[in-house]
């Protein structure tokens, strides 16, 4: 082929402009650490780490929910075990009272339970970040109203929540719900910690029942005797329902937090899965990156040094 | 005496056009010339024919008339490239979808912050569904409200400014026919006038060839232009598409730019008024790139917020707020250009409208509101919102490598094509030089004839006195 005086710049431009293109390329992997950065780059490889991206986007926020639920269960849990103390405490009162106490003592006696009584109400009413803990649905307002009497004691409490409780997402497609109504008399759902028809238990009715029989035996009598046996009657049996539903409630917190730490690192592991699949796509290998740079520099080195020495020389250096 | 006079005339045109290749070697657009040199007109003798010496018949000009024309033709395809690579690449840019997995923190410290991911619209969609994810979890809560109503300003906002920025530049693009139109009618005047030149220069038995050096450059600048069709048999022809625009060297149409009834200016026949259709070129890059490529990808983007639009607010619609209130959207507008968050909304969080039963604990609506982000959509060809999206930047991003896949290619081809044609036409130093020299040297050997013809003269004058 004929070399003409324009051929061979024409040809060592064109070589130079793609080598350093390529250098270009090469140094922004390099630099970047990226093998793709634009869809262009490569599309199919952009597509995946769209896809892989979206749904790391929303394994995070899976994990975000998982662990305010848990803050919320916690809560929950925190307030029940009080409410489990309770309960416990009254079981032993109205196991041990009897005219073997006293007066004093059975006064002592209703006294406790009716602190416990208004620590129960106020456990109930508990609030968490921005909703009332126990509410249901309605969880703007205290769930738990009391009623009192001249003395301010407690008579006779009303539930203001609703029954159900709302379904929170922890995967995609996965709904549980964390919260418990104070009060469910519908048979479903999560059990109502202070009332459930499921379990017969009516905690704070009970806790006011045993109060008003313990200052009723307090007050001696036929009266007082009739309470006290009553409560052996009825109090002790009360308080186990009460006692059961508790205990039901605490595993069922416990599932649901197996549920919740189950979901959480389902996804975290998810995620961690995902990291490399995008890595795979969008980093670049450095060593075979820095190693075909290197390579480039050299052509393009050997390129000018060949270049400037051709076009240096020409007949006109042997010509007198 | 004679015989040798001409030899010096020859030898001296020679040494001329070694000289005039020399000058123009550098000159991209000259075609290297040769002497023809033919044997002058013989006598006939007694002993036979008798060679006179030689003359000039002419200057040849070396040009492949082929690769001439597939040069053309292959500018006016790497123009067209190039032009639609130039508009693709700024859309690319404005689109915004880029990986930076150096990034630590990506937009408001917000979850997916450190997938990688630049603050694209994939990025806004997930984080505006996550927001209310976050708001399903606290329904009561104003701040998760607060968030989602940000989320859903931020996604807006980026909607928005895609379709302003794509509009811009559709605006420019369009901007930009006019010049092209008039650029592409001053060279179709400079052709002509040349060609008309080279006519009547040809008229006699010698070749315009700087004439021609130049009209072949006029033609590859207009073929970078718009792709042209060139003729010369019998006459010089220049056509667009079929549509004859210089006929035998004289000029009988040109383009203009007619705005249609969308403000968008159209190529059409100064004559006939039709439109012009190209198939290659800067022009038609442009034409392309507004009208297909920018449209394709403007018009996916407003489907995707229009459908994001009405799905959340059929959803939200439903819901009933914290104060009980129901019925409000909470998108405001039809598409792209002109999406945003509900103002009254945006006042008073506490208006989203997330409850399914009016409980303000209940996130029926929100879950619902969250769930459409895994749903698909009829008007999204029966994919997720994400998914949509997710083809439209691999789709854009595959006509954009394409693009520029083929400039590589067409590069390399274009490249292969000067260098044959360089081979040819090209002016090589060292040829030019070993032409002078042998010139140089015909010159010299004349002389001497002339010298010792010189002399035998002298000897017969004296011979004679």
């Amino acid at each position: 082929m004929r070399v003409t005086a324009n051929a061979f710049p024409n040809r060592l431009n064109y070589q130079l402009a793609e080598l350093t293109s390529k250098q270009a390329a090469l140094q922004k992997q390099a630099a970047t650490g990226q093998r793709i950065s634009k869809p262009s780059d490569n599309p199919l490889a952009m597509r995946k780490v769209l896809d892989l991206q979206g749904e790391l986007r929303n394994l995070a926020q899976y994990q975000t929910n998982s662990a305010r639920l848990k803050e919320s269960l916690d809560a929950s849990y925190g307030a029940l075990k009080q409410m489990k103390s309770v309960s416990d405490r009254a079981g032993e009162i109205a196991t041990l009272a009897d005219s073997t106490k006293g007066v004093e003592g059975l006064k002592a006696y209703a006294t406790e339970i009716n602190q416990m009584l208004e620590h129960s109400v106020q456990v109930a009413n508990s609030k968490h970040i921005n909703g009332y803990l126990f509410g249901g649905t309605k969880n703007t307002a205290p769930p738990i109203t009391a009623t009192r009497d001249g003395a301010g004691k407690i008579t006779s409490t009303t539930y203001q929540g609703t029954m159900t409780v709302p379904q929170f997402e922890v995967a995609e497609g996965i709904s549980l719900s964390i919260q418990f109504p104070s009060e469910n008399s519908t048979g479903t759902g999560n059990a109502g910690i202070l009332k459930d028809s499921r379990y017969g238990s009516d905690f704070i009715t009970h806790l006011i029942q045993l109060r008003d029989g313990l200052e009723a035996a307090a007050a001696g009598g036929d009266a007082g005797t009739a309470a006290l046996a009553n409560l052996k009657n009825t109090s002790v049996s009360s308080f186990e329902k009460d006692e059961t539903a508790f205990i039901d409630t605490f595993s069922t917190i416990g599932a649901i937090q197996s549920r919740l730490d189950s979901a959480s690192n389902v996804s975290r592991e998810r995620a961690q899965a995902l990291d490399p699949l995008i890595s795979r796509e969008a980093d670049a290998d450095l060593a075979d990156t820095l190693v075909r740079l290197n390579e480039i520099q050299n052509a393009y080195m050997a390129a000018l040094k060949s270049g400037s020495t051709i076009m240096n020389t020409s007949l006109l250096d042997y010509l007198r | 005496m004679e015989m040798a006079r001409s030899s010096l005339q020859v030898a001296q045109q020679g040494v001329q056009l070694a000289g005039h290749n020399l000058a123009n070697a550098a000159n991209p657009a000259y075609a290297r010339q040769r002497l023809h040199i033919e044997s002058a007109e013989t006598i006939p003798t007694a002993n036979g024919t008798e060679g006179t010496g030689a003359t000039v018949a002419g200057f040849d000009q070396i040009r492949d008339k082929i690769l001439d024309n597939s040069i053309i033709f292959e500018g006016s395809i790497t123009s067209y490239l190039e032009e639609k690579e130039r508009s693709l690449v700024q859309m690319e840019s404005y689109l915004g979808q880029n990986i930076d997995r150096q990034t630590a923190a990506g937009s408001s410290g917000t979850v997916g912050s450190s997938t990688g991911a630049q603050y694209g619209l994939a990025e806004g969609m997930s984080e505006f569904f996550n927001a209310v994810q976050s708001l399903s979890i606290a329904p009561t809560s104003t701040a998760d409200r607060q968030v989602l109503i940000l989320k859903g300003q931020q996604l807006a906002s980026k909607f928005n400014n895609l379709d302003s920025r794509l509009g811009s530049l559709q605006s420019r693009l369009n901007e930009d026919v006019p010049t092209q139109v008039s650029d592409v009618n001053k060279l179709l005047v400079q052709i002509s006038e040349v060609s008309i030149n080279i006519k009547q220069s040809e008229n006699g038995p010698f070749r315009a060839n700087e004439l021609r050096d130049r009209r072949q450059e006029k033609l590859e600048q207009l073929a970078k232009l718009t792709d042209i069709q060139v003729t010369e048999a019998d006459s010089f022809n220049v056509s667009v598409n079929g549509v004859s625009m210089i006929s035998d060297s004289v000029l009988v149409d040109g383009f203009k730019a007619v705005v249609d009834g969308a403000g968008m200016y159209q190529v059409r026949s100064t004559v006939t008024n039709a439109v012009i259709g190209s198939n290659g070129g800067k022009l038609k890059g442009t034409l392309d790139a507004r009208d297909i490529s920018l449209v394709t990808l403007r018009g996916r983007i407003n489907t995707l917020s229009t459908n994001l639009i009405g799905e959340v607010n059929a959803v939200h619609t439903t819901g009933i707020a914290l104060d009980g209130t129901t019925g409000r959207n909470f998108f405001t507008g039809t598409n792209a250009s002109n999406m945003g968050v509900n103002i009254v909304l945006a006042n008073d969080p506490r208006l989203i409208q997330i409850s399914g039963n009016g409980d303000p604990g209940d996130n029926a609506v929100a879950l619902t509101l969250a769930r459409l982000t895994n749903q698909t959509v009829a008007g999204l060809g029966n994919r997720t919102f994400a998914d949509n999206y997710n083809v439209t930047v691999t789709n854009f991003g595959q006509e954009l490598s394409d693009v520029q896949t083929k400039i590589t290619d067409q590069n390399a081809l274009t490249q292969m094509l000067v260098s044959q044609r360089e081979s040819i036409s090209g002016v090589s130093m060292d040829d030019e030089m070993t032409r002078l020299i042998t010139f140089q040297r015909a010159y010299q050997a004349s002389s001497k004839l002339i010298n010792i013809l010189d002399e035998l003269l002298a000897e017969t004058i004296r011979m004679g006195v």
